[in-house]
This record gives C-alpha cells, structure tokens and sequence, in this order.
C-alpha cells in the first residue's frame, strides 16, 4: 500500500484549509441570489474555473475511466463530442443566453414565464427526480475510486461514503454558491496539478506498444473504432451529441454558472472557454482506463469500474498519491456541493415554493433549500449502498440526465425560439421525453424476460437517443393541436430592457 | 487489424489525447491566474458592499 503518513498529512491538510474557506465565504451570503447564484457576480476566469469544477468530479473521472477500460480508445470520441457541443453551444449562446437574459435563477423558472406555474412544478419535479437518480450513483463511484486508489480495496467503501458526505454537506448548507465558488477556484487549482502528475507517472508504468496490443487482444477493432464497436456505434454516438447539446443548455449545475455570469455575454464566454478543456477532461480519465486494462486485464463489473483507483494506486509514488486523492477529494466537493444545492434549489423553488399558496420569505426559502441538501444527502447514502446499475456508468449518468433533458430541451428550446409553443406542447414534452429512460431504468433490470418487441427499451443508447425525437414531436404535436384552445404567451415583456 | 493498424490506430489516439490533455492543461493554468484575481475581486466587491 503506497498511502502512508504523508499522504494522509496532504489529504487533512488540505481538506482543513479547504473547508475553513467554504465557512469563511459564508459570511458574504447575505440573500437567496447570494446562495444560489452568487449573487451574478461571476467574471469570466472564476466562472471558468468553477465550471470546469463542477463539471469534473470524481465521478466523472470514474465513469470516464471506466468507459476507457471498457472500450479502448473508441472511448475517447465522448470527449471529442463533448468539446465540440458545449463550444457550439458558448458560441451561439442557444438556451443558455435566453435564460439569462430573463434572469431566472433555475431552469424551470422559465417554465412559469412562458407556460404557468404547474407547468414549472412538473418540469422541476420531474428535473429533481432525474437529478438525485443521477446523482444516485456519485457516492459509490467515488467510494470505490478513494478506496482503491488509497490501497484499501473494497474495505472502506461505505465509510468513506459517509465521510465525504458529511463534509459536503455541512458547507453546501452554511456557505451556499458563493462558498461554492470561492472553494471551487482552490479545488480546481490542486484537481489541475494532480491530473498532470497522475498521467505523467501513469504513463511511466507502460510502453505505448504495451498498451496497443493490450487493446488489442482484448477488445479487437472494437478498441480502436467507435462507430463500429458494440457497445457504442452510430446510436451511442448520435445519442451523446444530443445529451451533451441539451445538458449543455439545461443541466442545472451547469448552467447556473451561466445564470450567475455577471452578464449574458460573459455567460457564452465560460461556456466557450470551459468547453476547450472537456475533451481533455474525458480523455485524460479514459487513457488512465486504457491503463487499467493494459496492468489488470479481464475484469468485468464493479472491478472493471475499480480498475483505474487500483492502477493509481500502485503506480504512483508517495506523496503523489496523497497529491491526488486531496484532488479528487477536491472534485468531488465541489461537484457535490453544486448538484447538491442545485437539486435542493430545485426542489424549494419550484415545487415546494411554486405549489405554496401563501407567498414565502427568503428566509424560509433558504432554511427549506438547507433542509434538502440534507435529506438529499441521506438519499445518496442509501441509494449509493444498495442501488446496482443496470448498464455503464456512463450510460447510466447519461440516461438519468435524459429523463429531464430530453423534454426540456424541447419546452424550453422551441419555447424561446417557436412562437407556437404553448402550455400543452410543454406539458407533452415533459413526459414523453422522461418515458424513454425511464421504462429503460425499470425494464433493463428484467432485460431476459422481456417481449422482442420492446427489448429496444433496454438498450440505454436508443432509449436516450429515441427521447428526445418524442420529446420533441409532443412539443409540436401538442403545440400546433390546441393552437386555439391554448395560446401561446409573449416573452417579451420579461426580457431585462433593451435585451431582446 | 494488422500489427501496423494497430500501432498506427494507437499513435492517431494518442495524438488526439496529447492535443486534448495539452489544451486543457494550457487553459486550467490560464483559469488558474485570472480566476485568482476575480476570487479577490468579488470578495473585495461583496466586503465593500456591506
């Protein structure tokens, strides 16, 4: 085991100093858009940074190592992908320059600006659910990277689940965004140097003819070519376009960085400089994958997703590895502590506070949000200890994500840019775009048992890629059918002045 | 594949992963210088605030 007192003098030094930070930036919160937007006062480098944070957790180096170990090189076109839709998506400003220049402080705000206020508690009930099954998976995920990577296998799994949460949770709720802005810079900066030297020394452990041959043999073409390989192809790749194209525009932790910009142009900025560093962000995770496979070849499962800790583990020095655990510790907090307050924002806004008959004060709104970032947490636990995945990581995370993404993208897309959108058109694509993934989540776990003619439903990559056609045809179908009965609502009036 | 596909396929990837890994590095530094300086700005702005 390569973790030794040093090591562990990095992780709580660090840990020590990080936290201490998230509580002292506690002290500028002084309103609700302190705590969930900081206040729109983000400029265009600590919005980068913290954006890149929370877009690279622990989790997703996981779930990106895992792809990598499991499909060879082929796994980086994910990364290619994801680059190329955020940039576009920075560059036209398309959603994400709408919503901003309305100033809503959650996705489903607009829901009740251009639809009614039922219409944002079914999109922000069925974003939350979506949310916290997505997350569902996080703690696990990272339970297994720490503990393999610090050399204790399976053993402490659960209780660095526990540990983690505890610490996310305890300054998510007393710091809120801008706690979470100022300790994502820091993390950002130890995520960023240890990623460096995690690839150097993994490198270091094996020759490149090493690695081609291990890919090779133990995945043929399919290691090399993405559009042909099994587990991927022509639907994976075409569904992956669409859901980074709509988590891009509408994925809450996401997009709220853009909602926090100090303005609508500087907003597309993060989004553009933030997406330059996405196709190293998957790729660095999935070569340390292809790694894992060349070391521990054969592995499928759980030890499969355990591989690549396993590989860092044994390939890096002391020091290093106390390095690199403090960083993705790091990762993971910021991750955590920004889907955290994003789900229980959520959640208080625009459900609990949309369906509230009496109008409530900042005060209980922030007191109920607080509350949810607790019981979110106890979820996580739970969930992360029992719950088993029925397909990879990644296609999991993915799927999730679609049950809330693949309608909205269609509420809100066709309802910033299509006059006709109206209330039904919403409301259809809402459901329809969730059916998909989630009769995939139900079904894939009886995939044996099921009739040829809906075993599709089982297949993560044309469920997620065939959600956002239905959500999109009930947008227009219901749309253009009640045309009369339901007339659609003019934007205009709430656009900030001289903006639209 | 032949042994030849093979190393070339790897050598093409790997450019690509070299190229991705140089650029996300190169703007991680960058973030890191400007994203300091904001960090300051916004505290200061906040602190002045109240």
């Amino acid at each position: 085991m390569n973790f030794t007192l040093l090591d562990w003098f990095i992780v709580f030094g660090y840990l020590g100093f990080t936290i201490s930070v998230g509580l002292y930036a506690k002290k500028y919160v002084s309103d609700l858009s302190g705590y969930i937007v900081a206040s729109r006062r983000l400029k265009i480098g600590v919005g980068s940074a913290t954006m890149i944070a929370t877009e690279l957790g622990t989790v997703t180096i996981m779930y990106m190592g895992e792809n990598g170990y499991r499909n060879g090189f082929s796994a980086l076109i994910v990364g290619i992908i994801t680059m190329f839709v955020y940039f576009m998506v920075g560059y036209s400003g398309f959603i994400i320059n709408g919503l901003r220049k309305l100033r809503v402080m959650t996705v489903p705000e607009f829901y009740e600006l251009r639809y009614s206020r039922n219409t944002r508690i079914l999109g922000g009930f069925i974003l939350f659910i979506g949310g916290v099954l997505n997350m569902g998976v996080f703690l696990k995920l990272d339970g297994i990277f720490l503990s393999h990577a610090m050399g204790f296998g399976d053993n402490a799994v659960a209780i660095i689940m526990v540990l983690m949460l505890f610490m996310v949770v305890l300054y998510t709720i007393f710091g809120g965004m801008i706690s979470v802005v100022v300790t994502d810079y820091f993390q950002f900066t130890i995520l960023s140097i240890s990623m460096l030297v995690a690839t150097f020394f993994a490198f270091r452990a094996v020759t490149i003819e090493q690695i081609a041959q291990a890919v090779h043999t133990n995945l043929g073409s399919d290691g090399f070519n993405p559009f042909t390989n099994a587990n991927l192809g022509w639907t994976f790749i075409f569904w992956m376009l669409l859901s980074n194209f709509a988590a891009a525009a509408l994925w809450q932790p996401g997009t709220s960085r853009a909602l926090s910009a100090e303005s609508p142009k500087t907003g597309k900025k993060v989004f553009m400089v933030a997406s330059l560093t996405f196709a190293g962000r998957a790729m660095i995770p999935m070569l340390w994958g292809i790694i894992a496979l060349t070391m521990y070849p054969g592995l499928t499962g759980d030890d499969a997703i355990a591989a690549m800790p396993r590989m860092l583990g044994a390939v890096l020095p002391t020091g290093v590895i106390g390095i690199l655990i403090a960083g993705m510790l790091a990762a993971s907090m910021s991750t955590y502590s920004s889907y955290l307050l994003a789900w229980a924002s959520v959640i208080t806004r625009d459900v609990i506070w949309a369906l509230s008959k009496e109008s409530l004060s900042e005060k209980t709104i922030l007191t109920i949000t607080r509350i949810w970032v607790g019981v979110i947490g106890v979820f996580l636990i739970f969930f992360g200890l029992f719950y088993k995945m029925p397909s990879s990581a990644l296609k999991y995370i993915f799927i999730t994500g679609n049950m809330y993404t693949a309608g909205a993208v269609s509420s809100i897309g066709f309802g910033l840019y299509w006059k006709k959108a109206n209330i039904v058109g919403a409301y259809l694509a809402l459901i329809t775009g969730a059916v998909a993934p989630l009769s995939f989540l139900i079904l894939a776990n009886f995939e044996n048992m099921l009739p040829r003619s809906i075993a599709w439903v089982a297949n993560a990559n044309f469920s997620g890629f065939i959600s956002f056609g239905l959500g999109a045809l009930g947008m227009v179908a219901g749309s253009l059918l009640t045309q009369k009965l339901f007339p659609p609502k003019d934007l205009t009036p709430y656009f900030e002045k001289g903006d639209k | 594949m032949t042994q030849t596909d093979i190393m070339v396929s790897t050598y093409i990837w790997l450019g690509i992963f070299f190229f991705s890994g140089v650029v996300f590095f190169s703007i991680a530094l960058w973030v890191i210088f400007r994203g300091g300086k904001d960090v300051m700005e916004i505290l200061t702005e906040i602190k002045d605030k109240q």
